[in-house]
Order: structure tokens, then C-alpha cells, then sequence
């Protein structure tokens, strides 16, 4: 006996396959822009972080 | 009366535990209905699930950026309004209910992350709390799909968890009066650069969707066995919080994954034994979305987006193939457990002391 079994088979792909082109599409795009959104996130923090190091965080520590 | 600080955290877990309660009770009788009709078996489902689960990303990240914007209300607006437009007839109408629905699922989803991970103070459990209300709700829905009930009592009941959602922008409001609310957040490991960590917690998210249908469960005959799965796999979810909380991250996180292997592999036949696993393997699921939201502090809606791209991706491949022998389940299973293991002893930080 198979240990494995495809459920996506050629009647079912002739039925399904154009609304599947369309949804793996859209699925690949939105996650696409979240590694952009990601990215973008990152680097913000990031700057605001190195932002914060430089401020000076007492009155004795701020240049005159 | 001042509310004390942790009954003010975990109400809006209580909170959100219902709304998303109600999220997917009308998520999956309107499921069960299409289910019924064989010309939707396949298809309705996968879109359901890419449709529900990966533009939650883009809402959390809109949602992060605009918090006055109550996605929890819009949502339940959408759920409402889907369920009515399944009384319409056609396949067109019923596509554009099923596209309805999934943005309204989607909708209160984030805010609910939102809601319970900006007021939990660094805590796993209000957001733990939230998560485990779906299980229930998942299974309710079933059930009474197959009942005789009509499709418009499920948009009478979408409204009914309105004022659940009102009461928990109050502890929203409330926590984001401090300028970063998810600052406490500091799960992960900071040897390990953040793009890291990510990646390996959204692959154990991956791999926990996936197993989540791999489950040697052939005890599971009866309508009642079914609802003790889903019961497991609640108690387990917020237990995982729960526990982490007061245990810490990282213990938890690898004493639940490590515990629940054979008591999943022993279990195909024994229902005691798999719902103790399977109660194990949900105690990772707070888990994961801390670890994200501790390199994405500023954008928890984002982090939570992640975890919903990952368990599409984990459920994509069962609409695709199956294995049909337990003893290529059980290697499968054992083999994605021991990668989540290594993913989270390299991605977690060392456990502080803290609340015991």
C-alpha cells in the first residue's frame, strides 16, 4: 500500500484550475508586501533605537 | 473601583475569547453549509483558509498604523453582513458571502491581537486566552451547521459579541497611553538577528498548521470524541500562555513540543493519551506569536499577520496529498517535531526568573 495519495488530481484540476491561478496570485502578492512591510518595520526600529543611544539621556550628559 | 493590574490584563483575553468564539461559530456553520454542497467541497475551503488567514498581515500592519480604527467592529459588521448574503442563491453570491466572511474574520482576528497583546504587559496569557476561544468555536459551528437552523440566526449572533469588543478598546485605549505597549515583549534571543528569528517562528508555525492535520486520530468516531479534540486543543492553547507566563518561555515552549511527541505517536488508537498530546502541541501557539511581536514590538497586528501566513502555508499542502499509513505519519511527525525543537532552544532567550 502507498504511503502517500495525491487529492489534486486531473479531473479536479480541470475544474478548479483557473480560481486556484488566481488565489495562489493573490496569496503570493500579499505576502510579498508583508516581507516588505517587515523589512520596513525593521529598519524603523532599528533607527529609532540608534535614534534613542544618541539622545542624551540626563542634563549632566547634554553638551552645553 | 480601580480594576487590579492583572485582572485589567486578562479581561481583554476573556473578552476576546468570546469574540472569537463567535468569529468562527459563523465562520464554520456557513462552512458546514457550503461543505454540504459537493461542487464546493474542495475549492470553498482553501479559499477560505488563504482568504482568512494571509491578508491578516496587511490588516494588522494597516491596524498598527491607524489604532483608532476598531477593525473588531468592521469585522463583526462584515460576519453579519456575510451571513445574510448566503440567503442569496448562486454560485457567484455564495463566493462573494465566502470573500465577506474571510475579511471579517480577518478583521476581528487582528484586532483581537491587537487588543490582547498591547494591554498584556509582556504576559502570554490574555493573548493565549484570546487564541483558545477559536478552537470551541470551530467545533459549535460545525455542530450546528448540521442542524436545522437558519443561516440568518448567525448574523443576529455576530452582533452579539458588539459589546465585547466596545468594552475591550477600553483596555486598548488604556494601554496605549504608554509609548510602546509591547515593549515587555523580550522573548527572543538576542544572539540571534531578528530576520532570524522570524523566519524560524513562522517555520514552527508552519510545521504546528500542518501537524495540526497529521494527528493520528483513528479513535476519533464519534460526535462527542470530536468535541473533546477541540476542547484539548483550547485548554492547551491557553494553558501554553498560562504556563509560560508563570513558568517561563522557554521551558514551556520546549517541555510542551518534546512532551507531546509520544504521547501523538502512542495515541492513534488511544483517545486519552492523544488528547494529552495534543494538548501539549497546542501549548506552543502564544508561544510563537510572543517571539514574533519581540523583534516587531512597534507592529504587534504585523507580528500576528505572520502567524496567520504561516499556518496557511502549514494547511495549504493537506488540500494537495496525504500520507495514509500511521507509520509515515508517525516519521513525519517525530521529524517536524525535533526542527521545532532545535527552532525554538536557538530563537527563545534564556528564562528569567519571574512570577513564581
Amino acid at each position: 500500500m502507498s504511503e502517500f495519495r495525491w487529492l489534486f488530481d486531473a479531473a479536479l484540476a480541470a475544474h478548479v484550475r483557473t480560481p486556484l491561478l488566481i488565489l495562489a496570485i493573490v496569496v503570493l502578492l500579499i505576502i510579498a508586501v508583508t516581507a516588505v512591510l517587515v523589512a520596513q518595520t525593521l529598519k524603523n526600529q532599528r533607527l529609532t533605537s540608534a535614534a534613542q543611544e544618541e539622545t542624551p539621556q540626563t542634563t549632566e550628559d547634554a553638551p552645553c | 473601583m480601580e480594576r487590579s493590574e492583572p485582572t485589567a490584563r486578562l479581561s481583554a483575553g476573556w473578552l476576546y475569547f468570546y469574540v472569537h468564539f463567535v468569529t468562527e461559530v459563523v465562520c464554520f456553520f456557513a462552512l458546514g453549509r457550503l461543505a454540504g454542497d459537493s461542487a464546493y467541497l474542495w475549492i470553498m475551503p482553501l479559499i477560505y483558509d488563504a482568504l482568512a488567514f494571509v491578508p491578516q498581515s496587511l490588516i494588522g500592519a494597516w491596524s498598527d498604523r491607524h489604532p483608532r480604527c476598531s477593525f473588531g467592529l468592521i469585522g463583526l459588521a462584515l460576519l453579519s453582513g456575510a451571513s445574510l448574503l448566503f440567503l442569496l442563491q448562486g454560485k457567484t453570491a455564495a463566493l462573494i458571502a465566502l470573500i465577506v466572511l474571510c475579511i471579517g474574520n480577518a478583521c476581528t482576528h487582528v484586532n483581537g491581537a491587537e487588543v490582547t497583546l498591547r494591554s498584556a504587559a509582556g504576559r502570554l496569557a490574555p493573548s493565549a486566552i484570546f487564541v483558545s476561544g477559536g478552537s470551541f468555536g470551530v467545533i459549535t459551528g460545525r455542530l450546528l451547521a448540521k442542524t436545522a437552523l437558519p443561516i440568518w440566526v448567525m448574523a443576529v449572533f455576530a452582533l452579539t459579541a458588539i459589546p465585547f469588543v466596545l468594552l475591550a478598546e477600553y483596555d486598548r485605549r488604556a494601554a496605549d497611553k504608554a509609548a510602546r505597549p509591547c515593549a515587555a515583549f523580550r522573548y527572543a534571543s538576542e544572539k540571534v538577528p531578528a530576520v532570524a528569528v522570524i523566519l524560524v517562528a513562522v517555520l514552527i508555525v508552519i510545521v504546528r498548521g500542518y501537524m495540526g492535520y497529521g494527528i493520528p486520530t483513528a479513535w476519533k468516531k464519534t460526535v462527542l470524541q470530536t468535541v473533546l479534540l477541540y476542547v484539548a486543543m483550547g485548554v492547551g492553547k491557553a494553558s501554553g500562555g498560562l504556563l509560560a507566563d508563570r513558568f517561563g518561555v522557554k521551558r514551556i515552549a520546549l517541555f510542551s513540543a518534546a512532551a507531546a511527541l509520544p504521547f501523538l505517536l502512542l495515541g492513534d488508537e488511544r483517545m486519552l493519551i492523544s488528547l494529552i498530546g495534543v494538548m501539549f502541541f497546542s501549548m506552543t501557539m502564544s508561544i510563537t506569536l510572543a517571539l514574533l511581536v519581540s523583534v516587531l514590538p512597534e507592529a504587534p497586528g504585523l507580528a500576528f499577520g505572520l502567524t496567520t501566513i504561516g499556518l496557511f502555508l502549514g494547511t495549504a499542502p493537506i488540500f494537495f496529498f496525504k500520507f495514509t499509513t500511521v507509520r509515515a505519519n508517525g516519521i513525519i511527525i517525530a521529524a517536524l517535531t525535533l526542527l521545532c525543537l532545535i527552532g525554538m532552544a536557538i530563537i527563545i532567550r534564556k528564562d528569567e526568573k519571574r512570577y513564581v
